[in-house]
């Protein structure tokens, strides 16, 4: 059944928006009307605020006067008598305090809930005021609350984040050059990335090194992180101590500090690198595999270094575990192993991930990262293989190849979470 | 030892009640009786002696490793230059000789660089900080169209490399006039995208969203606003993550070296920085000095500098560390 619309005639509009304005202009004569009884009236809350304000401030500092008048006459009664009341005049006067104390609190109580009463009554009045239509209420939808707490970030990320990036974007196709007018760029096509490919062999280099430290490090210290984390969550005594221990890299990690450790032989144990012969080695096993256990020997404990962070976050995971799933594993007769594998596992698998995320992450923007220092190297400079075009280019291949690790480490961790759901 | 003294050692009171003698607790009847057997293996409530002993030994391994270098910087920073020639000394030096670290310190620059490493550190974690928990903050108590985008940019932020944005930052800086002044530092740290704001602003979410909706209610019925209710409520029930984020974040300035040496050029340097140029700074001051000693940086002088450039952040943290260690159990670092 169609619902009959009603029509409106030209005639009825009129009238309804000439009704409409005559509601305005009264509401706006009221308002105007009564303005200057609003104002008294908030003149005379303000006033009464003060008063409760002044009062307060004076009724403190009386009682404040009060207190130390009576301190001082006790002390003086003690000068004059000597020994004997020294003790208790001691004993009056903290007596004396403590009632101070208290007199003061309540009176600071007093006077603050008299601000409160008023402050409600002013609310209640600027209420009604609001219900009359004689103010306008100002305030924002819910939502939008949000986002102006979101403002600041959202202009600082078009502004020095997503405008960069897509700055960096047209670079990379270009050969930038930088005159006094400014920064010029002249387009040339995928020619920064074809040479990054073909012809930059330090490129390709670094970064089939940094693809090996990453496949090697992430691994290691996830693992490692988790076994700290684990022995730290049992209750043994002076776990606060192993803690700071294990937190104190994260403080004094920088590249400096870092190289310098790598460049003394201390990034690792004494004589270690001297056991391997790497010439042997290198006969024997393919070329990446000896790299692996090059940085391996040389910075095992740099590695372990890295891992600060992530063993917080581990600790903080097995600590949300429910206690009761433990027992019922236990009741069910499962062995601490067995219930390690089973509840405690599935149970931190997304920490697994974020922390693998943040550890990828985490190695690939530090500063002593292959493919890092090669980019920051070829900045300055110009010509072919150099300047800010080519290491534009190199910078945006080495975020697609972060977020291509990135993606195949979440994945794995997916599925393997997906298959464990299944069995 | 006598029989009491070891098993008031050993702590096995809870397991049996009346005392027995060495004999007894070892006999073949007492050890059927799994008195012996679980107080070595355990129960099921209670570890066994060898498992204590395995989580000491590997924990105890694992912190050697860890501080491993730092021991052998503080040894080495102390020796003279014939205690590092002598093959008898490895790792204590003979004497206290402090020589190093003024030598340090002078390459160094200490103080200065030390105030300026302090200006670009622990201001720009101070605006990072309120910056991110405003974000975080409105995150975690609004609903608003464009949530979830919002938090794939933040991860997206986290996961850009700096070397991706940081020269049309700098080309930004100069149209500014910013650049070789601290502001180029604290402005992207005041809007949100200073070094890991995206960490930052997962913690503070992560504590903002524990606050119970009903007291956020009983606020606003009583007329506060929604700043208001930021500063009464929000603020005092995160404090260990302004806390936490003050700590990682004054970590990270002040260990970060590109973004120092590129948008303040020569105009400030910091101690990380300094280090990183140590052998250089060293032969200007001491080789290069009419050619007396020709004199060469030693492993000794490194490691005093580098214990020198650490040493702040040290110091720092073993006198917030009890506070640390609080509020690091109250925070779920985990998000979703």
């Amino acid at each position: 059944m169609k619902e009959k619309k009603i029509k409106i005639t030209s005639e009825e509009k009129r009238l309804n928006r000439e009704k409409r304005k005559q509601e305005r202009l009264t509401l706006q004569e009221k308002r105007e009307e009564r303005r200057p009884i609003i104002k008294a009236d908030r003149k005379d809350f303000r006033k009464e605020e003060l008063k409760i304000l002044k009062d307060r401030k004076t009724g403190l500092t009386i009682a404040r006067r009060k207190e130390k008048e009576e301190i001082k006459e006790i002390s003086r009664d003690s000068e004059k008598n000597h020994l004997i009341s020294a003790l208790t005049s001691g004993l009056l006067a903290n007596e004396k305090k403590a009632f101070f104390r208290k007199m003061r609190n309540s009176v600071r109580d007093n006077y603050n809930h008299q601000h409160y009463l008023l402050r409600k009554k002013r609310r209640i009045y600027e209420d009604d005021l609001v219900a009359e239509g004689l103010k306008r209420k100002l305030t924002l939808p819910e939502a939008m609350n949000g986002v102006l707490f979101l403002l600041p970030w959202l202009l600082g990320f078009l502004l020095f984040t997503f405008y960069p990036i897509i700055e960096t974007l047209i670079y990379s196709f270009s050969d930038v050059s930088i005159t006094i007018d400014g920064i010029k760029t002249n387009f040339i096509g995928f020619s920064n990335y074809i040479y990054a490919f073909t012809q930059d062999t330090d490129f390709t280099g670094a970064i089939e090194n940094y693809l090996i430290q990453i496949l090697l490090y992430v691994p290691i210290i996830t693992v490692i992180s988790l076994i700290l984390a684990l022995l730290l969550n049992t209750k043994v005594k002076g776990t606060g101590f192993f803690r700071t221990i294990f937190f104190l890299p994260v403080i004094v990690t920088s590249g400096p500090v870092i190289k310098i450790f790598i460049d003394q032989g201390v990034a690792s144990f004494p004589n270690v690198e001297n056991l391997i012969d790497f010439n042997q080695l290198s006969l024997v096993l393919p070329a990446f595999l000896v790299t692996a256990i090059k940085f391996l020997t040389s910075e095992f404990v740099m590695i372990l270094w890295f891992s600060g962070i992530q063993i917080l976050v581990f600790m903080t995971g097995l600590q949300k575990i429910d206690k009761s799933v433990y027992e019922a594993a236990s009741i069910d007769g499962a062995s601490k192993w067995e219930s390690f594998w089973k509840v405690t596992l599935p149970a931190i698998n997304p920490v697994i991930v974020i922390n693998v995320v943040f550890t990828v992450v985490m190695q690939s923007v530090f500063s002593l990262n292959p493919v890092i220092k090669k980019i920051q190297e070829d900045m300055k400079g110009t010509g072919q293989g150099q300047g800010y075009g080519y290491a534009s280019a190199m910078a945006w291949l080495y975020f697609i190849l972060m977020i291509v690790i990135l993606l195949f480490f979440v994945l794995v961790f997916k599925k393997h979470n997906h298959r464990r759901k299944n069995a | 030892m006598s029989d009491k003294n070891l098993t008031e050692t050993l702590s096995i009171k809870p397991i049996r009640k009346k005392k027995m003698t060495m004999k007894e607790f070892f006999s073949k009847e007492n050890f059927n009786k799994l008195t012996v057997k679980s107080f070595l293996f355990g129960t099921n409530e209670k570890r066994g002696f060898i498992m204590t002993v395995l989580i000491y030994a590997l924990l105890i391994l694992f912190g050697f490793v860890y501080v491993y270098p730092m021991l052998y910087m503080l040894g080495y920073s102390l020796m003279s230059e014939s205690d590092l020639v002598n093959p008898s000394v490895t790792y204590l030096p003979t004497s206290w000789y402090f020589e190093n670290f003024m030598e340090a310190s002078e390459v160094l620059d200490y103080w200065k660089n030390l105030g300026n490493t302090m200006l670009v550190s622990l201001l720009p974690a101070i605006f990072q900080t309120i910056s991110c928990s405003l974000a975080g903050y409105g995150l975690a108590r609004y609903k608003f169209k464009g949530k979830k985008l919002v938090f794939v940019l933040i991860i997206f932020t986290f996961i850009v490399p700096s070397c991706l944005t940081m020269f049309p930052q700098l080309a930004l800086f100069v149209k500014l006039g910013l650049v070789n002044s601290v502001w180029s530092y604290y402005i992207p740290a005041l809007f949100g995208q200073g070094i890991k704001s995206a960490v930052f602003i997962m913690i503070f979410y992560q504590f903002f969203r524990e606050i119970p909706s009903s007291v956020v209610e009983a606020a606003k019925i009583n007329g506060a606003g929604a700043l208001r209710i930021f500063v009464k409520i929000g603020i005092p029930s995160a404090k260990s993550a302004f806390l936490l984020s003050m700590i990682l974040s004054t970590v990270w300035y002040y260990n970060e070296t590109v973004l120092v040496a590129l948008f303040f050029g020569d105009a400030i340097t910091t101690l990380p920085l300094q280090l990183e140029n140590f052998e250089s700074a060293y032969n200007a001051i001491f080789a290069g000095s009419g050619g007396t000693t020709g004199k060469t940086a030693n492993e000794a002088i490194y490691m005093a500098g580098t214990l020198l450039t650490i040493l702040p952040l040290i110091l720092i943290f073993f006198l917030i560390q009890r506070y640390f260690v609080q509020s690091l159990d109250k925070a779920g670092v985990t998000g979703e």
